[in-house]
C-alpha cells in the first residue's frame, strides 16, 4: 500500500500478546485513516454498552494516510474509545512528533484490548514490538515518564503516555505525546490508566511509501508555495501569538465563556490574550512534525508564585482556566496548564468544572467544608491548588476528578453543569453563536470544538464570515463542516491549515488540496465524491455507535442557561441558542428520523445497511 | 462623527499609534472609508465588526460606533 503502512499492531493485554495484523485496504479506502479507522474497528469490536473502564474497551490509536507524508501539518493522531466521561465514543486528537514516528516504524494504528495485570509500556522499534514492565514509572508525571523511558530505548524515541491523573482514571485524563502535545479530551487517559499502560514508545526508521512521489511534491510545493506568498502580507496570526490570540475575536462578539457561562464577555479578557502572553512569557512558537504554521507556545513565567516552564497555554485552556473561572491571572493559568501537562488533565474540562464548582459554591450549593477552602470566581491560587488535587485525586480533587456533570448533580443542580451530553462546553458561548451550539449539541463526541468547529465561519472569517445569530441557514452548513473535519480527523492533517488552504474558498468547502495529496499519497484515486461521502460515512457511523449505546435526540441538548436564559451584557445581550428549532433541519439534512436515528436510505447510500 | 478603532495582531501596525484609535469620519461613511484611513491594504485578510457584529465593508457607520478589525485566525 502507499500513503497507509498496511499494517496494524494488536495488543492483547491479558495475554501480554502482540500480533501484526494487515491493514484491510477496504477499510482503509472507505474510513480514511485515525478517526474513520477508529469507529471502524470500534464498531466492529466492541459491545457500545460496554462499561469504559473495563477489560472489554478497546483503545486504537491510529495515524492518517498524510501522516508523515511530508504534507503540510501532517502530524495528526486519534485515540478512539469508549469515553469513561461520556459513555460515548470519543476520538481524542493530537499532533508533535509522536505520530509520525508511528508511521515511520511501519504502523497505521495499535489496538488495545484487555488489561494488563501490571503496568506495561509498549516499545516499538520498527517491526521489533515488545511489552515491558512499567512497575518502576507508576506515579511519574508525564515528563519525567517521557525521559525514563527514552533513557531506556532509545534517547531520539517518541513518546505518548499517561501520567498520574491516566493511572488514577480521572475521568478527563488525557495521554499526553512529546511532553505536551495532549490527546486531550473524554478521559481518553483514564481508558489507557485502566489497562495499566503507561507509556507508547516508538522509533522509526522508515518511511511512508508514496504512490507518485513526484505528483506529490509538486502539490505539496504548490500548496506551501502559496501559504508563504500569502503569509508575506498575511503573517499567520496563529505563528504571531498561538491560538490564545482567539480571545480578540471571543470578547469583542461577546461570546468568551466567563464565570461558568454565566456571560460571554470578561473584564479581565486582555489579561489572558493571546498577545499577552507573547508580551510577557513567549519563549518561541514550536511546530509539530511538518508544520508550517508553529502555532505551539514555548513559555516561561517568572513570578514568584505562579513561576514556571513547558508549553502552552491554548485558548481553550485560557478560556477554560481563565475567564470561565473569572482568573485574569496569566501566571496562575499558565501555572495551572503546566500542572495539567504533567499530571496529564485535559485542560478544557479541568477548568471547566473548577467554574462549575465556583458557581455551586457562590450559590451556597457546595459548602466551604465540601471543598475545604473558600472558593469564589477569580481565586487565582484556588485554581492551581485544585488542578494539582484533581490530578493526584487527593481531598477536593477527588470529586472534581468526576467532571462537572456529576458534580453538579451531587450537588443537586445537574443543569449548573455546561455540558453537551457529559462532555464540558469549548471556549464559544452558543448564545451568541448559534451554530456552534447545534454543533456542540450533535457532536459524537460530546461538546467539543474540534468535531466540526462553526466559529470558523461565525467568528473567525474562515473561510469567509456568515451572521452568526441566524439559525435556518445553519444545519446544512453545520453538516457539511463535521464532515469535513472528520475527513481532516482522518487523513491525519490539522484544522488550522486545511480550513484555510486545502479546501475551496467558499462554505460548501470541497477538500480538493487534500483530495489531491491524498490521491498522490495512496493512488487510492478517490473523486471528490468518494472522499466527501467518507467523511460523511465516518459522521454516521460514529452516529450508529451513539444509537447503539443508547443515545439519541434526548442527548442532542444543551442546558437550559444556553436555551432560555437571554445572555445578560455585551454584544451578545438578549440572545438565547435557537437549538431545538435547529435540530429538526439537521436531522432531516443528515437523514435521520425526528428522533435523531440514521435512516435506511442514508445508510445504505453510504454502505452502512 | 467619531468612530473607535481597536485593532489586533498585525493589524495594530495600520493606523495611528495607541489603541484604541479614534477616527473623524465625515457623517454617513462607510467601514471602507474608516480602512482607508487607517492605510489598511485591500490585500491585507481583516475581520471587521462594528459593535460586536460582523459587518460588510459598505456598512454605514454613525457616530459612537465601535469598529473592531482583526486578521482571521487560521494557520494561513
Amino acid at each position: 500500500m502507499y500513503g497507509w503502512m498496511g499494517k496494524v499492531l494488536r495488543v492483547d493485554l491479558g495475554r501480554g500478546q502482540l500480533r501484526e495484523e494487515e491493514l484491510d485496504p477496504l477499510a482503509a479506502r472507505d474510513y480514511l485513516g485515525g478517526r474513520g479507522l477508529g469507529i471502524h474497528y470500534l464498531r466492529r469490536e466492541l459491545n457500545p454498552k460496554v462499561e469504559p473502564l473495563s477489560a472489554e474497551n478497546i483503545m486504537i490509536m491510529a495515524a492518517g494516510p498524510l501522516t508523515a507524508t511530508g504534507a503540510p501539518t501532517g502530524a495528526r493522531y486519534m485515540v478512539v474509545t469508549k469515553s469513561p466521561l461520556t459513555g460515548a465514543l470519543t476520538c481524542s486528537n493530537s499532533g508533535g512528533q509522536f505520530p509520525a514516528e508511528l508511521k515511520k516504524a511501519g504502523w497505521d494504528a495499535i489496538i488495545f484490548e484487555g488489561q494488563a495485570p501490571e503496568p506495561v509500556y509498549l516499545w516499538i522499534r520498527d517491526d521489533k514490538v515488545e511489552l515491558r514492565s512499567a512497575g518502576h514509572l507508576w506515579g511519574k508525571t508525564s515528563h519525567d515518564t517521557d525521559d525514563a523511558v527514552r533513557a531506556e530505548t532509545d534517547p531520539r524515541a517518541r513518546v505518548a503516555c499517561i501520567g498520574p491523573a491516566g493511572e488514577k482514571q480521572v475521568l478527563f485524563a488525557a495521554i499526553m505525546n512529546d511532553r505536551d502535545r495532549a490527546a486531550g479530551r473524554s478521559g481518553v487517559g483514564a481508558v489507557m490508566g485502566h489497562k495499566n499502560v503507561k507509556a507508547v514508545v516508538v522509533k522509526g526508521s522508515g518511511s511512508v511509501p508514496l504512490a507518485d512521489e513526484a505528483a506529490f511534491k509538486e502539490i505539496n510545493g504548490a500548496i506551501l508555495g502559496q501559504f508563504r506568498e500569502a503569509a508575506k502580507q498575511n503573517p499567520p496570526a496563529l505563528r504571531l501569538h498561538g491560538t490564545a490570540v482567539t480571545v480578540m475575536a471571543t470578547q469583542n462578539y461577546g461570546v468568551l465563556p466567563t464565570r461558568n457561562f454565566q456571560t460571554g464577555v470578561f473584564e479581565g479578557w486582555q489579561g489572558i490574550h493571546g498577545e499577552t502572553l507573547t508580551q510577557k512569557y513567549l519563549v518561541r512558537s514550536k511546530a509539530c512534525h511538518s508544520c508550517p504554521i508553529a502555532c505551539g507556545r514555548v513559555t516561561k513565567v517568572d513570578d514568584p508564585v505562579f513561576g514556571g516552564e513547558g508549553e502552552g497555554p491554548e485558548y481553550e485552556t485560557v478560556y477554560a482556566l481563565g475567564s470561565n473561572c473569572g482568573v485574569d491571572n496569566l501566571a496562575a493559568v499558565t501555572k495551572a496548564n503546566y500542572i495539567c501537562n504533567e499530571l496529564g488533565l485535559d485542560t478544557i474540562t479541568m477548568g471547566s468544572t473548577i467554574a462549575c464548582a465556583m458557581e455551586l459554591a457562590e450559590k451556597g450549593y457546595l459548602s466551604d467544608k465540601e471543598v475545604g477552602r473558600k472558593l469564589r470566581f477569580g481565586d487565582a491560587q484556588a485554581l492551581v491548588d485544585l488542578t494539582r488535587l484533581t490530578g493526584l485525586k487527593e481531598g477536593f480533587g477527588e470529586a472534581l476528578a468526576l467532571g462537572s456533570l456529576r458534580l453538579a448533580t451531587h450537588c443537586g443542580h445537574p443543569e449548573l453543569a455546561m455540558v453537551s451530553k457529559g462532555q464540558e462546553f469549548a471556549g464559544y458561548e452558543p448564545r451568541g453563536e448559534q451554530g456552534m451550539g447545534l454543533a456542540y449539541a450533535t457532536s459524537p463526541v460530546g461538546a467539543s470544538h474540534m468535531r466540526g468547529d462553526p466559529a470558523y465561519f461565525e467568528l473567525l472569517g474562515v473561510p469567509k464570515t456568515i451572521d452568526r445569530m441566524t439559525y435556518d441557514d445553519k444545519p446544512p452548513l453545520v453538516a457539511k463542516w463535521q464532515d469535513l473535519f472528520a475527513i481532516i480527523d482522518s487523513v491525519g492533517l490539522c484544522v488550522f491549515f486545511s480550513v484555510r488552504n486545502l479546501v475551496e474558498p467558499r462554505l460548501e468547502v470541497p477538500p480538493t488540496g487534500i483530495l489531491s495529496l491524498l490521491n498522490a499519497a495512496t493512488g487510492a484515486e478517490y473523486s471528490l465524491e468518494e472522499l466527501e461521502r467518507a467523511g460523511e460515512r465516518i459522521f454516521n457511523a460514529e452516529r450508529l455507535f451513539l444509537v447503539k449505546a443508547g443515545f439519541s435526540r434526548k442527548d442532542d441538548s444543551l442546558p437550559p442557561r444556553i436555551t432560555q436564559e437571554p445572555m445578560p451584557e455585551g454584544p451578545s445581550k438578549g440572545q438565547v441558542c435557537h437549538l431545538e428549532e435547529m435540530l429538526d433541519g439537521y436531522y432531516k439534512v443528515r437523514g435521520w428520523s425526528n428522533k435523531g436515528i440514521p435512516g435506511q436510505a442514508k445508510l445504505a447510500e453510504l454502505g452502512l445497511a | 462623527m467619531k468612530v473607535q478603532v481597536h485593532r489586533f495582531a498585525n493589524l495594530r501596525a495600520y493606523g495611528p499609534p495607541g489603541e484604541p484609535a479614534e477616527l473623524d469620519l465625515p457623517q454617513g461613511a462607510p467601514v471602507s472609508q474608516a480602512l482607508e484611513r487607517l492605510g489598511l491594504p485591500q490585500g491585507v485578510r481583516r475581520v471587521v465588526l462594528v459593535n460586536g457584529h460582523s459587518v460588510p465593508e459598505d456598512q454605514v457607520l454613525a457616530g459612537g460606533d465601535v469598529l473592531t478589525l482583526f486578521p482571521p485566525v487560521e494557520g494561513g
